[in-house]
């Protein structure tokens, strides 16, 4: 008994230690400080439904031309998410706009990372992850530069997220398979349970 | 003229042979092991301990299974935090009237039969967990599942059955610690699993997670084969055979119901239990998120913190049935009394304490801390269930753990749902109230061995106390038999007291000189 309180213990005390040393959180950009020079466009229409796994969106993006010449000097690499529109947020604090990005759980899905270019346009078609859950969306693009560090961004829908959003529906993850096992399981386990139960009666009858 | 059932030749053999029977272990006048050897499957004692523990670890697997994986499950059903808070608390409030019906199956057709019966009838909803799509689809799959929880009650019942007075608090400590550590290994568990069936076979992650609950599904079935198979109600046999045998009363569900309703003690002890087991099953279902809400610990140290806040469970729980073993020895039932009633005082304690600290380090440490006591006043509270009753022993044992699991439902209900209280603010409350509702037990007063404030009445005996629960006509047809042999050894919850009535009389002269 003691050798088993001594080694729980020290196991509970590493384990104290290693946590105590895990990474601490760094300060991140602010949302509210970044300039929107970015025009993102996706092809799902406002209210439209695709379906995760299956279906393919074409996102463009490029530099708003009324901004001055140089504002995206820069930038190097164009990062472009899906993020949830605030009905899929609600009362899903996992999914919580924050504004230091570092903590910020709005866009959690990556569609494209890729080099900045100085031409008027960028598409790029991608087809829906299967582990895209059930939500309403839309597209943001970040514009990050040299050392990695979101400089600016763009948005397919307006300020207050209300315009512009669809719906992507996830895959079940259920299959045939899945439903027969569980099926025949749960029969099995019910099953022997009657099975002892006669065998337990009938043990009794003989005995008499 | 009524012809009586003649018992084959098997029965007979197996009523003379009961009283010379060999065990493997020491044995008092029931038959209850005397000796608690940990780590030895001797048939029946421990290996009905062995086979009561790992039920009831597997059960208690499959009821915390899915927290650990909520972050996959909630993508893939669309889960709100309201469906999440309403499901956790389905899953620890089946249990509520699971345990009183088990309590009443273990007293009318014993331990191994209705924790067998239990397991076989939950399973299928582990099973069926891989098919749910929806959120009252995932509340119902844990309301079901959490009914395994019952399976606490024939757990400590058997335990209570097969180990003599001064070892039955640490049998029952190691049984119900050891299978209370399934809700601290599930979040290691399900985890491994999920992550092995993700990558190694490459399922999406919402088929992955679907798969990884036939582990817990497989783990509970074979958990129930062995019990039926290998497992056997009481020191001498099976409750049916003893019956036939006429060695074992068959009692009735109405008169054991009444000694146990008409307890007061039972509703007591239901109470604090639900401020000890129960805190340590809101703790379970919430500490995951607090640790990383509060302190922006990733999901995986979350869930490293959470288990190990459960894992606590393999030794201190035990800690605590030993230690109500120890203080029985010295100063008899007083003695589990006071000690059920300072450790879980502290813990309360620490409860506060914990809502209060800010720092990462400090909460751990003060949160392993308050796991231990928490958990300890658990493994005290089942040193003193088994002696409240001997007739109701089942029901009371189903009343003060259905107590346990109300505790939580409770708690969660008024402190952790909804936005009213901060969770920080919610455990501190939490503690205030464990505090308030640990001092009934200084009402409990058994009249033969005394109580925390008040000693024992001169001429009460054990003996009296176990055969009020029968009436005259009972007694007079002997059916209180194991009564009266459970009465004459729990006279040990006496203490080391020196009791007048042994010493030799002044009067008398010895008869040789």
């Amino acid at each position: 008994m003691g050798g088993i309180v001594s080694f729980s213990a020290t196991s509970l005390l590493l384990l104290l230690l290693l946590i105590s040393f895990a990474g601490s959180a760094v300060g991140g950009v602010l949302f509210s400080t970044l300039p929107k020079t970015l025009i993102v466009s996706a092809s799902p229409k406002q209210g439209q439904v695709l379906r995760a796994g299956e279906d393919q969106i074409m996102v463009s993006w490029g530099l708003n031309q009324s901004f001055p010449a140089g504002t995206d000097e820069a930038y190097r690499k164009v990062k472009v998410r899906l993020c949830y529109a605030p009905v899929s947020q609600a009362d899903r604090g996992w999914r919580k706009t924050e504004d230091d990005l570092s903590k910020d759980k709005t866009c959690q899905f990556d569609v494209a990372v890729r080099s900045y270019t100085t031409t008027t346009l960028t598409s790029f078609e991608c087809k829906l992850s299967r582990e895209l859950p059930t939500a309403t969306y839309f597209v943001r693009a970040y514009a990050l530069d040299y050392n990695g560090r979101v400089a600016a961004y763009g948005q397919t829908t307006d300020d207050h997220k209300a315009t512009n959003l669809f719906e992507v529906v996830g895959i079940s993850g259920r299959s045939l398979w899945l439903d027969i096992a569980a099926g025949c399981f749960s029969g099995f386990s019910v099953g022997s349970r009657v099975v002892f139960f006669v065998a337990d009666k009938r043990r009794k009858t003989n005995n008499n | 003229m009524e012809e009586q059932k003649k018992p084959s030749s098997l029965q007979i053999e197996s009523v003379v042979a009961s009283d010379t029977k060999r065990f493997k272990v020491p044995v008092d006048s029931e038959h209850k092991a005397m000796v608690f050897w940990i780590f030895s499957f001797a048939a029946p004692h421990m290996r009905a301990f062995h086979l009561s523990w790992f039920s009831f670890f597997c059960c208690f697997v499959s009821t915390f299974a899915a927290p650990p994986l909520l972050p996959v499950i909630r993508d893939n059903l669309g889960l709100t935090r309201t469906d999440i808070g309403n499901a956790g608390i389905a899953s620890v409030s089946g249990a509520v009237f699971a345990r009183l019906a088990m309590g009443t199956a273990c007293d009318l057709v014993g331990p191994r039969l209705a924790s067998a019966s239990l397991i076989f009838l939950t399973t299928p909803a582990v099973y069926c967990t891989s098919v749910i799509n929806s959120a009252s689809a995932y509340l119902l799959a844990r309301f079901f599942t959490g009914f395994s929880l019952a399976s606490f009650v024939s757990c400590q019942f058997w335990m209570s059955s097969m180990f003599s007075a001064p070892k039955v608090g640490r049998a029952n400590g190691v049984a119900a610690g050891w299978g209370n550590l399934g809700g601290g290994a599930t979040q290691l568990i399900m985890p491994l699993v999920y992550e092995l069936i993700h990558n190694a076979i490459g399922s999406t992650k919402f088929t992955a997670w679907r798969i990884a609950f036939f582990i817990p599904g497989l783990m509970q079935t074979a958990a129930g084969i062995a019990v039926l198979t290998l497992g056997q109600d009481l020191p001498d046999g099976n409750y049916q055979k003893l019956e036939k045998a006429g060695d074992k009363h068959k009692d009735s569900f109405s008169k054991v119901f009444h000694h146990a309703v008409t307890n007061y003690r039972a509703w007591i002890l239901a109470l604090t239990y639900g401020y000890c087991f129960g805190v340590e099953l809101t703790i379970d279902n919430i500490i995951a998120e607090y640790f990383y809400d509060r302190f922006d610990v990733n999901l995986r140290n979350a869930g490293m913190i959470a288990a190990s806040f459960g894992l606590a469970n393999i030794f201190s729980r035990p800690a605590g049935g030993l230690f109500s073993d120890l203080l029985s020895r010295r100063f008899g039932m007083r003695g589990r009394l006071w000690g059920l009633w300072l450790v879980q005082s502290f813990g309360g304690v620490l409860c506060i304490i914990l809502g209060l600290m800010d720092n990462l380090a400090a909460a751990i440490s003060v949160m392993l801390l308050f796991s231990v006591f928490v958990q300890a006043a658990c493994g005290l509270s089942f040193g003193i269930v088994p002696f409240v009753s001997r007739r109701s022993l089942g029901l009371i044992s189903g009343m003060t753990g259905g107590g346990g699991n109300v505790g939580a439902v409770l708690t969660q209900l008024i402190f952790f749902k909804g936005s009213r209280y901060s969770t920080q603010k919610g455990i501190a409350l939490m503690g205030v109230m464990t505090l308030a509702c640990t001092l009934p037990i200084m009402l409990i007063y058994f009249p033969q061995w005394g109580g925390m404030l008040v000693g024992p009445r001169p001429n009460a005996t054990e003996e009296d106390y176990y055969a009020a629960e029968w009436s005259q006509k009972e007694r007079d047809s002997g059916c209180h038999s194991a009564s009266l042999k459970f009465a004459e050894n729990s006279v040990s919850e006496r203490g080391k007291r020196r009791d007048p009535s042994t010493t030799v009389p002044v009067d008398t002269t010895p008869s040789h000189v």
